[in-house]
């Protein structure tokens, strides 16, 4: 189920969150559950129990990380991430292999789910947190229906207490609201069209270099509209529900530095490598060599997290090297020039999506090479046209002082009601289009 | 009180959300859309854990949604007046016009489709004519969108009307027309009564007929099949128009009936209610002549056969889409002894129907 669908927005949504504020607190945690179930077997129950399996292994591998002491723990520690490891390598990396011709179809969330419960052993072991005594609490973390297929990468930290005792109050509710229907009118209103120029830019035979352009700032712009309007939705369902999510997106496009980029685009993951790989392998402890390297690896892995390709891992390495110059040579000069700062940012960005879009050697060279033509394909100049408002839009809404503008207005009630509302309204008819289907000729 | 001054938006969407939920799950189901003219979804029944139960789900819901068309609409208007001009193939051009994107090139759809006009010929043995309708996008360059650069259908009709050989080609004699703005509907892909006349005349011309004009009936409140594409209201309604001689009998599918059908004219796209929507085989009798015509053809010709049956002691038309007889046997049984393949050339260049019929000869 998606969060821009109407069985969601129409049925799902209001049940769960006018149940759960009903029901008396000590039953929140199980109906949560239950719903989280629910969302995440509607229409294809298959990978229940992978998930259910690994959440009891977890569950008691966090208790058993509490309880001992000594090799057993570190054991127990090796195991039990290995166990999730074992079950990401195998979804999702296995395909790679070159003798797989039918590799396993993806769990819904795993890639998401599985970091969360390293990140709970991992924080369990280095005792940051305590283990959740509670199988039923524990569960309702890991399968929280808000975040469980698409983040934000939610540690245990973060949801603890809230897990525990939660008061719903008003202000948070409508601030939640607010940040859902941000996020849905992100995703359906400014994602989607963003990615309807990009396919009707894409199949203009010999387009050239000004429609190839568009492309990437069509594609990397409806990456962030979507990614984050979904994290919006998530969070604020999560603030309907008790829960303070941590913000997942802050203006990427702001960003003066690769490095800074990272620390605003999907800030979760940004955060969970940062703690989990980075620092453990040393981070900037032990000199610049080994600082890039460990740099590199980290984006590496980063990189096939988000796809597994090779041209994903390129993408990764691509931002590892950007980030390690930043780190020893660069980085304090782009601070004293923050504008050339931001367009090497920007163009840098923009650059990597051409090896996060294709995904073949010959992909990846017909992009490039429409990149550098300077021919225009027929009719590249009308279809940018009819997208242009909503590129524009796009453009200024990643700005943050635009942004910033319209939370002054939208702080008035009656404004932030009436506007969020239209667009309500407005993403629903959109949502319906988008199931239309008129028949131009079966009738004839 | 206080909770509401708290949180109004919370409140006021919930309710919105609420109502629309209890309204989807508790009106009763819709069968039919006007607007999208197709069938709406109906719940099957279905377990929540089945495979697929999420799309069925959703696509019923949406089908279902109270206020749909009106939504559909708004979405619509809203995408026109943020500046899209092409949406679902279909160009809004000036003056309210819509037009559809034109095929850019000899299809593989209709090489195949070549290939069954020419087996007709060989396999009936009689003269067969074909006719493709360019669309309105080539008719009215005028009328497209600013920057928006046509495929040149003049050089596909050149090249597919150059693949026959036993095969006649007639030009339409649309693309030379003047005053092509009447010979095309704003919202819809099929001809008016003036184009309709012309591609009659071509037609009369070739087979050494005189043209003859026929009762004209107008009907106003018409928004086409264009119109479905692009259901901005803001795009106004015209006249369907169409000429149909006194004195001929049509019989659908084995039915007599009107050639312009009652219960079809209330809606919307008043083209429907000519001969019929989605028949198999009408035959009309009661012209002049002694030659018996077979018309294959998809909608456009339902405009047209009315005028040329004025002229054949008996008209077949069949669409291969729904038509499952064999050519050579209706031809036989009828006694044709002309054939005309007409089409538009979007259609010719898209739709398999073609090269499914079944032609037989054996």
């Amino acid at each position: 189920m998606l969060f821009s669908s109407i069985t969601f927005l129409f049925i799902f949504l209001p049940a769960v969150v006018l149940l759960h504020a009903a029901l008396p607190e000590k039953w929140r945690n199980g109906f949560l559950l239950a719903a989280s179930v629910a969302f995440y077997c509607f229409g294809d129950a298959k990978y229940l129990p992978l998930l259910a399996a690994l959440t009891v292994v977890n569950y008691l591998s966090g208790r058993g990380l509490a309880a001992w002491q000594g090799t057993r723990r570190r054991v127990l520690l090796f195991v039990s991430a290995g166990l999730n490891l074992l079950a990401l390598g195998y979804y999702k990396y296995v395909g790679m292999l070159p003798f797989v011709t039918e590799p396993p179809a993806l769990p819904l969330g795993i890639s998401f789910y599985i970091f969360q419960s390293l990140s709970y052993l991992f924080d369990v072991h280095a005792g940051r947190v305590k283990a959740e005594k509670s199988l039923a609490d524990y569960a309702a973390y890991i399968m929280l229906f808000p975040q469980l297929i698409a983040g934000p990468i939610v540690r245990y930290d973060d949801v603890a207490r809230e897990l525990h005792t939660r008061r719903l109050q008003p202000r948070q509710m409508e601030a939640g609201m607010t940040s859902f229907l941000l996020g849905l009118a992100s995703k359906v209103l400014v994602a989607n069209e963003l990615g309807a120029l990009y396919e009707a830019l894409a199949v203009i035979p010999q387009r050239g270099m000004l429609a190839s352009a568009v492309m990437l700032l069509a594609y990397g712009f409806q990456l962030y509209y979507d990614f984050n309007g979904y994290s919006l939705m998530a969070i604020g369902i999560g603030r309907m529900l008790g829960f303070e999510f941590p913000k997942n997106f802050d203006h990427p496009f702001t960003s003066r530095s690769i490095s800074e980029f990272w620390r605003r685009w999907h800030i979760t993951l940004g955060d969970w490598l940062r703690l989990y790989i980075y620092i453990p392998l040393g981070g900037s402890r032990r000199g610049n060599v080994r600082r890039v390297v460990n740099l590199l690896i980290t984006w590496g892995l980063s990189g096939l997290w988000h796809g597994a390709g090779l041209n994903f891992a390129a993408w990764g390495l691509y931002f590892g090297v950007l980030i390690a110059l930043e780190a020893v040579l660069i980085g304090e000069w782009l601070e004293r020039h923050p504008r050339i700062g931001w367009a090497y940012a920007f163009g840098a960005v923009l650059l990597s999506w051409v090896l996060f879009a294709n995904d073949t050697p010959a992909a990846l060279g017909g992009f490039l090479a429409e990149l550098v033509s300077l021919r225009m394909g027929t009719n590249v100049l009308f279809t940018i046209g009819c997208f242009l408002p909503v590129l524009l839009a796009a453009c200024l809404l990643a700005s943050g002082r635009v942004c910033g503008w319209l939370k002054r207005w939208t702080d008035r009630p009656a404004v932030r009601v009436v506007l969020l509302l239209a667009l309500l309204v407005l993403c629903t008819a959109s949502l319906l289009r988008s199931s239309y289907n008129p028949f131009l000729y079966f009738r004839f | 009180m206080k909770r509401i001054k708290e949180m109004p938006l919370f409140l006021l969407t919930m309710l919105a959300l609420v109502a629309g939920g209890v309204l989807l799950l508790t009106l009763p189901a819709r069968e039919f859309s006007e607007l999208e003219n197709r069938p709406l979804a109906a719940w099957e029944g279905s377990s929540l854990l089945q495979s697929g139960f999420d799309e069925k789900a959703e696509k019923y819901l949406s089908d279902q949604f109270p206020g749909r068309d009106a939504l559909i609409m708004l979405d619509a208007a809203v995408s026109v007046t943020l500046g899209q001009r092409l949406q679902d193939g279909v160009l809004l051009g000036g003056g309210g016009y819509l037009l559809e994107e034109p095929v850019a090139e000899v299809t593989a759809t209709a090489r195949s489709a070549m290939d069954t006009v020419e087996e007709i010929a060989q396999t009936l043995q009689l003269p067969v004519n074909l006719l493709l309708v360019p669309t309105s996008a080539a008719a009215l360059p005028h009328r497209l969108p600013t920057l928006y650069e046509a495929a040149d259908q003049a050089r596909v009709l050149d090249a597919l009307y150059a693949m026959a050989e036993q095969v006649q080609p007639v030009d339409s004699g649309l693309l030379q027309a003047a005053d092509p703005d009447t010979r095309y509907y704003r919202t819809d892909h099929h001809l008016t009564a003036e184009g309709a006349w012309t591609v009659y005349a071509a037609l009369c011309d070739e087979w050494g007929l005189e043209p003859l004009h026929a009762p004209r009936t107008e009907l106003t409140d018409f928004r086409g099949s264009y119109y479905a594409r692009i259901p901005d209201p803001r795009i106004g309604q015209e006249t369907f128009s169409v000429e149909i001689p006194a004195g001929l009998t049509l019989a659908v599918d084995g039915a007599e009936q009107p050639f312009l059908r009652e219960e079809a004219l209330s809606r919307r796209n008043k083209y429907g209610a000519l001969i019929g929507e989605t028949y198999a085989h009408a035959v009309i009798t009661g012209g002049a002549g002694d030659e018996v015509l077979l018309v294959v053809s998809d909608s456009y010709a339902n405009a047209i056969v009315p005028l040329l049956a004025q002229h054949f002691r008996r008209v077949d038309v069949i669409d291969p889409r729904y038509y499952a007889g064999v050519v050579s046997a209706l031809a036989q049984e009828a006694g044709s002894t002309r054939v005309l393949t007409l089409y538009g050339l979007n259609t010719f260049s898209t739709n398999r129907g073609l090269a499914l019929l079944s032609i037989g000869g054996e």
